[in-house]
């Protein structure tokens, strides 16, 4: 028989994993710690390559001058620069990359709280109903 | 007012019954119109500029997310560039790639604003988008908004130097290289956009947030005040050459504008509002609850707005729910009592419902029982 709790579970359910869900889903199943931390070694080749190409931009637009300089340039300290922008840049990301998917974390967590509440109670439906089939003796298999 | 928002709530019925198939012409006719305005501005590369290739990027589009629209439109403005000279085309796509590494990846949906802005410069209304998106999205978006300026101060170089930027000799790349940068890059009208936008943006996404009577009006004119103000501003001490004319009928304009977003977002009765307070265990409960306005007729005939086919079946029949609540938040439910469906006194209509699906509304357990008697 059909039973109307069940279908109005299973439709909010559906709608949940259509929705909002086929975003917080997927970062649930992530551990906190996982989460962000392939966000934050995704975020190291992306500010590497984003520092590459800034310093190509500017050694670009500054190209006469460069070939004019080639050999009269302090090679260290235009090194010790570079390296201080990039682990500035690097540090500055990261952090706001720390902050923002922790925060993406902890929306999903809270999201899919209610959404668990909901799968544990059409579970119990199902089981109700087994139990009511079975007449109040419960299958016990794989035992 | 009251046809207004009988009209209001007509449109919204409208796009609920059949935003299956309006959002794709929406986005159909979006893409169409910016991938037309990159095309009609710049304009180098022929090919691109064939009406079977902006349709065929367009229906791609409409049935794609709207981020697909940024996309491609990046994809033109780069595409064009490259009929300039592979240097103009390698400063666009560093440009692009930065702006999505360091902004873009943080905007989400906010995204569409990096297309919309060079369309409100275009239009002469830069402060329209800040003013609208300070409404609907979240101070991520001012992101989306600064890169936007720069794709329309870059566009408008592009288009303006096309001449001097077209590739001649391999000895004249870093002078042209040098020519863009100093053009894009140290444009302090630019900047005085970007950081006039960005803070109406932020302005308007406070006062509208805040608790106040009339927030959202409030937050409106501020920004338009804000736009004046910053661009005076800025004409006098950075040496920008403005019409003010023209910032005041840009600021009006992109006021109306945002007055009829406001309308169809946000159109409340502050006077009815209820200021509530309650406690629990652990908190004290401040509650300000404010009505929505709603077309004389809806409140007479009690009507609720439309609810998805398989929503409303499954309400219908579980008799024991008292109420339900919607997952999304943005349809509301209709209140289901204890009472025949038949009936209209909760303000589901049988006969439209039946009228909206186009099949017969079937009494699944009343057939059930009639069935089991029969056998």
């Amino acid at each position: 028989m059909i039973n109307n709790r069940r279908i109005h579970l299973m439709t909010q359910l559906t709608r949940y994993e259509e929705g909002e869900g086929s975003r917080m889903i997927p970062v649930s199943r992530y551990s906190r710690r996982d989460f962000i931390g392939v966000a934050l070694i995704k975020n190291f080749f992306l500010i590497s390559f984003a520092y590459v190409l800034i310093l190509t931009l500017i050694i670009g637009s500054n190209l006469e001058y460069v070939i004019e300089n080639l050999y009269n340039f302090n090679y260290v300290a235009i090194g010790a620069l570079i390296i201080m922008g990039y682990i500035i840049l690097l540090g500055v990301y990261s952090l706001i990359i720390y902050v923002y998917r922790a925060s993406v974390y902890r929306r999903a967590s809270n999201s899919v709280r209610n959404y668990t509440v909901q799968l544990k109670n059409l579970s119990k439906l199902y089981a109700d109903e087994e139990r009511k089939t079975t007449g109040g003796r419960r299958k016990r298999e794989g035992r | 007012m009251d046809i207004l928002i009988e009209f209001k709530e007509k449109l919204a019925g409208l796009y609920a019954k059949s935003s299956n198939y309006l959002l794709p012409v929406i986005k159909f006719a979006f893409a169409l119109f910016s991938f037309s305005c990159i095309n009609h501005t710049l304009g180098y590369f022929g090919l691109l500029n064939n009406i079977f290739i902006v349709l065929l990027l367009s229906l791609i589009c409409a049935i794609m997310p709207w981020t697909t629209i940024t996309v491609f439109s990046g994809l033109l403005v780069i595409g064009h560039c490259f009929l300039l000279g592979y240097e103009t085309a390698g400063f666009a796509i560093i440009v692009i790639m930065l702006m999505g590494i360091l902004a873009l990846r943080f905007c989400g949906k906010a995204n569409i604003a990096l297309v919309l802005m060079p369309l409100a410069f275009g239009a002469q209304f830069p402060s329209v988008i800040p003013l609208i998106m300070g409404l609907v999205a979240g101070p991520a978006a001012a992101l989306a908004v600064a890169c936007g300026t720069v794709v329309y101060y870059f566009i408008h170089f592009v288009s303006v130097q096309g001449e001097a930027l077209k590739f001649t000799e391999i000895a004249d790349v870093p002078a042209k290289l040098q020519l863009l940068v100093t053009g894009v890059m140290q444009n302090t009208e630019m900047y005085l956009a970007m950081i006039t936008c960005v803070v109406i943006l932020l302005a308007v996404y406070v006062i509208r947030r805040s608790s106040t009577n009339f927030s959202w009006s409030i937050a409106i004119v501020a920004g338009a005040v804000i736009y004046i103000l910053l661009m005076c501003g800025g004409s006098l001490f950075m040496d920008v050459s403005m019409s003010l004319p023209t910032v005041l009928v840009s600021a009006a304009g992109s006021c109306v504008f945002a007055f009829f977003a406001k309308f169809f977002l946000f159109h409340v009765d502050y006077r009815k509002s209820q200021n509530i307070q309650f406690e629990d265990d652990e908190y004290y409960y401040y509650v300000k609850a404010v009505p929505k306005i709603t077309s004389a007729k809806t409140k007479k005939n009690g009507k609720k707005r439309y609810v998805p086919a398989v929503e409303r079946a499954v309400d219908t029949d579980n008799k024991n729910t008292k109420t339900t609540k919607p997952l999304t938040g943005t349809q509301e439910m209709p209140e289901v009592s204890d009472q025949n469906p038949e009936k209209k006194e909760d303000g589901f209509d049988v006969d439209d419902y039946k009228k909206d699906q186009g099949f017969e509304y079937v009494d699944f357990e009343s057939k059930l029982e009639d069935n089991l008697k029969n056998f």
